[in-house]
């Protein structure tokens, strides 16, 4: 599977990219939304991952985006968030996303989140 | 009845701080995480990134009591101890120099010696609230000046500048110290 990570925070973005590659998935990243949204084009990922607090273009104003281009609105997504507030959930479900995850996640947690949102 | 405090400078505190110690938090889990699945010969550092992950933690926990009894009114003690900067860079860098490496930080710190009294558990705690911010969202070039009691952090390649930061100049000013900040410098003056 490829899978498309999009978080500013480089390190925790380095070892849950580790971890996916681990599992034997193809990982491409990006370092904030409107990266993700020029790879998400690019590379024709299988899932989603967007981090919700970015500079320059947010997660939630990625998937946004996303969902209105031909080429990305059907793909799943999931947002990762260090926001876990009731508002919060609301905004990502509003925004399209497929699923919402709060940090701290353990990437086994993540993992079994992309096997599920992919089905 | 109505509320003494500054609701909107609550949520601004409580998404810093929430934000930040979660996302500390996630480094430590993911860590241990991708550690006991044997990945360590990947990361041959992780219990340093765990040990600077509990350094960011330790922190922002700090912050974050200090910002809410700002906001909510809790007078600031008038308490003074004395405090050099130029010690709590240097004692910053060391804490976090894989945050600098993996940032692509090339860090220049020229100080003096200079020392000044103040409330040192706020004025040590924003500042290196300041430092983790930079530390962790600029890129490139950071350089940090410092003579006799203005300090300079200026930034290649700055990270956003968090909302938070009004509510510290407000607290500084509360202790008779400067703080401005622009995307690409920061400046506080110390003793003022």
């Amino acid at each position: 599977m490829k899978i498309l990570i999009a978080d500013d925070e480089l390190r925790l973005r380095k070892v849950v990219a580790l971890y996916l590659r681990k599992c034997g998935h193809d990982v491409v990243e990006a370092e904030n939304g409107k990266q993700a949204v020029e790879m998400a084009e690019k590379h024709d990922p299988d899932v989603i991952i967007l981090d919700v607090m970015m500079p320059e273009m947010t997660g939630l104003e990625a998937t946004k985006l996303l969902r209105q281009n031909e080429r990305t609105k059907e793909k799943p997504i999931i947002l990762l968030t260090a926001n876990a507030g009731e508002k919060d959930y609301k905004l990502g479900g509003e925004a399209g996303a497929d699923r919402y995850m709060t940090k701290p996640f353990s990437p086994k947690e993540l993992m079994e989140a992309v096997s599920e949102t992919v089905k | 009845m109505e509320d003494a405090y500054n609701t909107e400078e609550l949520s601004v505190v409580r998404e810093y701080f929430s934000h930040n110690i979660r996302t500390s938090t996630a480094m430590v889990v993911a860590t241990v995480m991708v550690f006991k699945c044997g990945l360590g010969d990947d990361m041959e550092n992780m219990s340093d990134v765990i040990s600077e992950s509990a350094y960011f933690l330790d922190v922002y926990d700090k912050g974050m009591e200090i910002l809410f009894d700002f906001v909510l009114g809790v007078p600031v003690s008038t308490d003074k101890e004395e405090i050099e900067p130029s010690r709590l860079i240097s004692h910053f860098t060391t804490k976090v120099p894989i945050t600098i490496a993996e940032q692509g930080i090339s860090l220049s710190v020229d100080t003096d010696s200079f020392k000044f009294k103040s409330n040192g558990h706020i004025v040590k705690n924003l500042l290196e609230i300041i430092l983790c911010e930079e530390a962790r969202k600029s890129r490139g070039s950071v350089k940090i000046t410092g003579r006799n009691g203005v300090y300079v952090i200026e930034k290649e390649n700055p990270g956003e500048t968090p909302a938070i930061f009004a509510i510290f100049a407000r607290l500084f000013g509360k202790l008779g110290i400067g703080f401005s900040y622009g995307e690409k410098r920061l400046e506080l003056r110390f003793g003022q």
